[in-house]
């Protein structure tokens, strides 16, 4: 369970987060929709104690993240390019990853098999190609199988659905409710994309210029409501 | 003309002139530093060769074709290739000629292009003037100006050739090969060199047409060049050329944890332009101290020997360490946000350090037991203290360090990541082993002055441990957010 007490983040004196209480029980997919701006980025790089708030914590089961690094064992997260050593092949980058969580070899190997249809040939293998060298949305491939490939109870992703093509995005989606349902690990996706989010969350939050405003179970109602709110804005 | 405010808006709003005053003022005063440094060298020079009379123009003039062939062998590898400022315009409706012009223009704004000038002009108003009138002085600059500006712009071409194919690298080298080669068998520029300092200077028409044709020749190519690969991935292609390095996975895997850090450390340094180049400093500083120790005849002061030495031995492991967190700046939040062991990372980091003053070590040992102008003990005794306090404190330093740094920018003038008070620091970090040295060997002996010295080194690296995880990891972690939230500015 990830829990978000009291949070209050600023940047220049300009309030940017302000969440009184937020819980993503175990297990659940949990979506966050905004606009650009909205504080999306900001409440994960909170979760992932990339930022410090200036009040109020997060705690991710029994442990508040800005104290420990305990959660760390069972969290994976990918936000940005930043998440990736792009100097790396993409081979040496998941080599470096598995040996930081102690996966052996054999292990290993059987979960990079399985991203073979989401890299579609174009990652592993390509003879010495550093990942700075590879297209947005294969960066963006590696970097979530990065997160993936470690089995985590947490995982946390920043706009995962950017820069794939329709198949991937397709894959990914199913790749995503196919983990949550085996291992019944709890994820926080954020995405502009209504579709996306309604297709394979449970609960999606609204989140608008640093607050919480909705926060909705995935019903079969929600897209029409998210829907509503986003095209009354415009 | 908006191309060229966006040149100067991108100057002045960089983030470096937003940090402390300190640092601003460092800058300007390094600047200045290095003005009157090549004024003093222009002005000494021209007084010295104004003292020797008649053939003091000869002497100067000899020296021309060498000194082209080294400015231009160190532009294609130090000149930055301006490209990458233009690609974000070719969207826009902006004749590619246009870009191309600016392009040209852009590139003339060059320390190489400035500096000659300031030896260049002494000597032509102090030498040239008095004994040979005003019309040969103008002649010999505007000789001079015009071949500065063929070597920038044959820079420039040949950067942008290197850029499209690895093979063209094959110029700037035949070039150096040639030079060496015909100095080597007994040949000399010398006579060609100070023809064409004459042809200048007098004022013939041949050897400026020549220069002019060649300029305007170059223009044309690069215009054709650019015309055909001015292309957003003509700042990839490099990347793809430099996709080759060797794999350092698994190199130290008897150390642990420790090692695997010091597998990926070592990507870093040697797959990345600007800590690639950083790297080289070690091979160009034993160059130097190979000239320094062994073929000046000159013996300069105890003093100035011993500092010199603290430089070669520690300039490069100083110049990774005082960046060693920001070097992975672009990746930081990855690193944080998963599993690590930052004890082992900072430790790998500090054996790299290590490994970098013992290969330094090793060949100048050599250099100075051939040379005797230093004792050997007291060569140990410096490296002692470079691996312990030196390079400890530096790193501890380098935790203060938030800016963010380009991995793929060249090194050249490039105080990206630097604070002014890294360089007072880097200055002290030569100075204070030098000076504890003296003042030892002031009031005791040369030997007590080695032993402190040396028993510093070992004390730090014995507790070594307590540095890394509780002054270095500690400060470190400390100040996580704020290095983070540094190292995310794109323009740092």
């Amino acid at each position: 369970m990830i829990k978000v007490t009291n949070i209050i983040k600023t940047y220049n004196k300009k309030t940017v987060l302000n969440i009184s209480n937020l819980t993503v029980n175990d297990g659940e997919i949990f979506g966050l929709v905004g606009n650009n701006g909205a504080g999306k980025t900001t409440l994960l790089r909170l979760l992932l104690d990339l930022i410090r708030a200036e009040k109020g914590e997060v705690s991710s089961g029994d442990h508040v993240v800005a104290r420990t690094e305990e959660w760390k064992e069972y969290t994976a997260s990918y936000l940005d390019e930043g998440f990736l050593i792009d100097y790396l092949t993409p081979e040496e980058f998941f080599g470096f990853i598995a040996e930081e969580y102690r996966i052996n070899k054999e292990e290993f190997n059987r979960r990079l098999a399985e991203f073979s249809d989401f890299f579609n040939g174009e990652v592993l293998g390509q003879s010495r190609k550093y990942i700075r060298d590879f297209s947005k949305g294969n960066k963006q491939k590696i970097g979530i199988a990065s997160a993936l490939i470690t089995e985590p109870a947490v995982l946390i992703l920043d706009e995962p659905f950017n820069s794939l093509d329709p198949t991937s995005q397709i894959l990914l989606k199913k790749m995503l409710t196919d983990y949550n349902r085996r291992t019944g690990a709890t994820m926080i996706i954020s995405s502009h994309d209504l579709n996306h989010v309604t297709d394979i969350c449970t609960r999606i939050a609204i989140i608008e210029k640093g607050i919480i405003i909705r926060d909705l179970q995935n019903n079969g109602q929600a897209m029409a409501e998210l829907a509503s709110y986003f095209s009354v804005r415009q | 003309m908006y191309l060229y405010s966006h040149i100067w808006k991108s100057f002045i709003r960089n983030e470096r002139w937003r940090r402390s005053l300190f640092a601003r003022i460092l800058f300007i005063l390094l600047g200045l530093y290095f003005v009157i440094l090549f004024l003093m060298l222009g002005f000494n020079l021209s007084t010295f060769l104004a003292r020797e009379g008649g053939e003091a123009a000869g002497k100067f003039f000899m020296w021309i074709l060498y000194y082209l062939a080294a400015d231009y062998f160190i532009r294609c590898f130090l000149q930055q290739i301006p490209s990458l400022e233009v690609i974000p315009y070719l969207r826009f409706r902006i004749r590619r000629k246009k870009l191309v012009n600016h392009l040209l223009v852009r590139s003339s704004y060059s320390i190489f292009n400035i500096l000659p000038l300031f030896i260049l002009i002494p000597f032509s108003v102090m030498v040239l003037g008095p004994s040979k009138g005003a019309a040969t002085t103008l002649n010999f600059i505007t000789g001079c100006i015009l071949l500065i500006m063929l070597n920038n712009l044959l820079g420039l071409l040949t950067g942008l050739l290197t850029r499209i194919n690895s093979v063209y690298w094959a110029i700037p080298v035949g070039v150096a090969a040639v030079v060496a080669l015909a100095t080597g068998l007994g040949g000399s520029l010398n006579e060609p060199s100070r023809a064409l300092g004459y042809a200048l200077a007098e004022g013939r028409p041949v050897p400026f047409l020549v220069v002019v044709g060649m300029i305007v020749a170059a223009i044309r190519t690069i215009h054709w060049l650019l015309h055909r690969y001015l292309r957003v991935d003509l700042a990839g292609t490099h990347y793809r050329l430099r996709s080759k390095g060797a794999s350092f996975s698994g190199r130290f895997s008897r150390l642990g944890d420790t090692g695997r850090y010091m597998s990926l450390e070592l990507s870093m340094l040697l797959r990345n332009k600007r800590s690639r180049n950083t790297m080289l400093m070690v091979p160009f500083f034993l160059v130097y101290a190979v000239i320094f120790f062994l073929f000046m005849d000159e013996t300069p002061g105890e003093f100035f020997t011993i500092f010199i030495t603290t430089m070669f031995l520690g300039l490069g492991a100083m110049s990774y360490g005082q960046l060693i967190f920001s070097w992975e700046s672009a990746f930081f939040d990855g690193i944080m946000a998963r599993k690590n062991d930052l004890i082992a990372y900072v430790r790998a980091k500090y054996y790299l350090q290590v490994l970098v003053t013992l290969i330094a070590f090793v060949p100048l040992a050599v250099v100075v037991s051939i040379s005797g102008r230093m004792s050997l003990f007291l060569l140990a005794a410096l490296m002692l203290f470079n691996l312990g306090p030196n390079s400890l404190l530096n790193m501890l330093l380098a935790t203060l360090n938030d800016a963010r740094i380009d991995l793929d920018a060249g090194t050249f003038m490039n105080y990206q990541g630097m604070k002014g008070s890294q360089f007072v620091m880097t200055f002290l970090f030569v100075l204070i082993p030098v000076g504890i040295y003296v003042l030892i060997k002031l009031v005791a002996n040369e030997n007590t002055a080695i032993i402190c010295l040396a028993s510093l080194g070992i004390i730090f690296i014995a507790f070594s441990n307590w540095w890394l995880k509780k002054a270095i990891a500690g400060t470190f972690m400390h100040r996580k957010y704020k290095s983070l939230e540094g190292y995310r500015k794109l323009s740092a």
